[in-house]
């Protein structure tokens, strides 16, 4: 019975945390102007990021271990030191970027400029993370992050031609924008195989204290998990392509997006986005925040657990503090959260070889997993992902120059 | 498991010496065609995003200025975005200006479309801000004139 709950709380969390600023502002730019072009990017990057997650569950689940523990352990703590420079990098402006999210989400419903935000935000975080337990950033957000449902009730909504969409499963290219196709493609990737996704998950199995006979319980929330929140996603690509491809309306700016669900739903649309942005860049702005401390605390040694008193870990909290008060201040100073989010999400795209080849080596060591090593088609489904990342991590800064437009 | 450690890191520093020439010529690649890109822009690629920004905002002012008639968006969303509105068309006329690749004829025309763009949401932003929709629906009209001159001269330069 325990198990059934958790595998439903999973699951549940999966869907309601799956979307962030990444996943819908690059599948909101996808759908505005490439229509259902890039569907194929969203369920590729689904399809990975289900793979991987479920790996690093399994590897928490068996061996006890987070990635960065197991890391610093197989690799040595000069590689752990270079992932983690590289990772926290990127991961800080991934954060900014969630916040942002936030912000603009105010923004949207006061009118208020997103800066003013951006410290009232980040005590709000602070204060949940600090007063609050993993569950609570876990499920709590993951639970009012299902208000992220209403794009799929939007693109349902709106009939769209279900034939066209399937179509966009299989990648062709468009007739104009070659350049920026690959762009929106490659952020698109890189939101969805966010390493901070895995970080985080298998951190979280370590809180929840899995073992051994979570790996069924760990597969199945993956995979269900993943499958459907990569669903919402698609969704928000359809709901786009239906909405501002045909009025010509790029997503230049955030406020843009105010006007996506509007055709769907009138005046509710507008206060469906705007609570979907808030929650669901709320909950992903505290699981990076704690993913960042996570990452450092686990490869340096420190005592590290949501569940634990403050007082009782003061390193990882001053750790997490710091980052909160980092990432607040790339907005506070004004920077474009649309930039911001667009360029993170490349950079992502291009920092994944580091964080994902590590896969390869945990998973088929018995000594880390046990009996549960990868089968052969786990790893050429790793192999893949990681010949994906290397083309991802050479084309996206040329891509960058060239396509950002 | 420490041979193991030891024999990963001669692997990774080999690796690193081989590919480190390769590496310096790819950069070296990457910085050559940035600045070629940065220097030598195509007159009709520009012209084409600058009448794709133009064009996205004028659709943006029109189903904005359409929400707010039917209320389905708040006054104070319509005001800030109209405000970004503005400062962004603002920002592409004084691009459009500087810009050396855009025959001058072209630039002409995308200025003057900016500008008037500039001037409805002006003119969409007043009526938010006293909330007296009477001359939205004029408004709205002259804003769909717009998006269909911008269209026309988009397939004057072979965009979309």
């Amino acid at each position: 019975m325990k198990k059934m709950m958790e595998l439903a709380l999973g699951i549940v969390t999966s869907v309601g945390g799956f979307l962030e600023i990444g996943s819908i502002t690059t599948a909101a730019q996808g759908g505005a102007i490439f229509g259902f072009k890039l569907v194929w990017a969203v369920l590729l990057g689904g399809l990975c990021v289900a793979f991987l997650v479920e790996q690093s569950g399994r590897l928490a689940a068996v061996s006890g271990h987070t990635i960065p523990d197991a890391i610093r352990e197989r690799f040595g703590f000069n590689y752990y030191l270079f992932l983690l420079a590289v990772l926290a990098l990127v991961t800080l402006l991934v954060l900014g970027s969630e916040i942002g999210g936030v912000c603009v989400a105010l923004e949207m419903a006061t009118g208020v400029r997103f800066q003013w935000w951006a410290l009232a935000v980040a005590l709000l975080m602070w204060l949940i993370i600090w007063k609050g337990t993993f569950s609570v950033v876990e499920y709590g957000t993951s639970i009012l992050g299902l208000v992220t449902l209403c794009f799929v009730a939007g693109a349902v909504v709106l009939h769209p031609p279900w034939k066209q969409v399937a179509a966009g499963a299989v990648p062709t290219l468009p007739s104009h924008d070659r350049l920026r196709y690959w762009f929106i493609a490659v952020s698109i990737l890189g939101a969805s195989v966010s390493p901070y996704l895995m970080f985080f998950y298998s951190a979280g199995a370590v809180e929840d204290e899995w073992k051994e006979d979570y790996v069924a319980v760990n597969r199945f929330i993956a995979g269900t998990g993943m499958g459907f929140g990569t669903l919402i996603s698609v969704a928000v690509l359809v709901v786009a392509a239906l909405v501002f491809l045909p009025r010509g309306i790029q997503v230049d700016h955030y406020s843009q997006l105010g006007l996506i669900l509007r055709d769907a739903f009138g005046a509710w649309g507008f206060w469906l986005v705007v609570a979907s942005l808030f929650v669901a860049c709320l909950g992903a702005a505290m699981e990076v925040t704690l993913e960042l401390a996570y990452m450092v605390a686990q490869g340096f040694g420190w005592n590290w657990s949501e569940n634990q008193p403050p007082k009782e870990e003061a390193r990882f909290s001053l750790t997490y503090t710091a980052f909160i008060v980092l990432g607040a201040l790339l907005v506070a100073v004004g920077i474009d959260p649309l930039r911001l989010t667009i360029f993170s999400m490349a950079l992502t795209a291009a920092t994944l070889p580091v964080a994902i080849v590590p896969f390869l080596f945990f998973m088929n060591d018995s000594d880390y997993v046990g009996e549960h090593t990868n089968s052969w088609f786990s790893n050429v489904v790793v192999v893949a992902i990681i010949g994906l990342a290397f083309v991802l991590a050479v084309v996206t800064i040329p891509l960058e120059i060239f396509g950002g437009g | 498991m420490a041979s193991e450690q030891h024999d990963t890191a001669r692997v990774y520093r080999g690796a690193a010496r081989t590919g480190r020439g390769r590496a310096r010529r790819v950069v070296t690649l990457f910085v050559l065609l940035s600045l070629s890109g940065a220097c030598a822009q195509d007159p009709r690629k520009q012209t084409r995003q600058e009448l794709q920004t133009l064009s996205s905002w004028a659709a943006t002012l029109h189903l904005l200025g359409e929400a707010w008639l039917e209320r389905s968006v708040p006054s104070r969303y319509a005001q800030q975005t109209l405000h970004e509105a503005r400062q962004t068309l603002q920002e592409e006329a004084q691009t459009i200006r500087q810009s050396s690749s855009i025959p001058a004829d072209a630039r002409a025309a995308l200025i003057g479309h900016a500008q008037q763009l500039d001037r409805l949401a002006g003119g969409l932003s007043e009526e938010v801000q006293t909330g007296d929709p009477t001359d939205t629906p004029q408004v709205l009209t002259q804003v769909a004139q717009e998006q269909q001159a911008l269209a026309d001269l988009a397939r004057g330069v072979g965009a979309r």
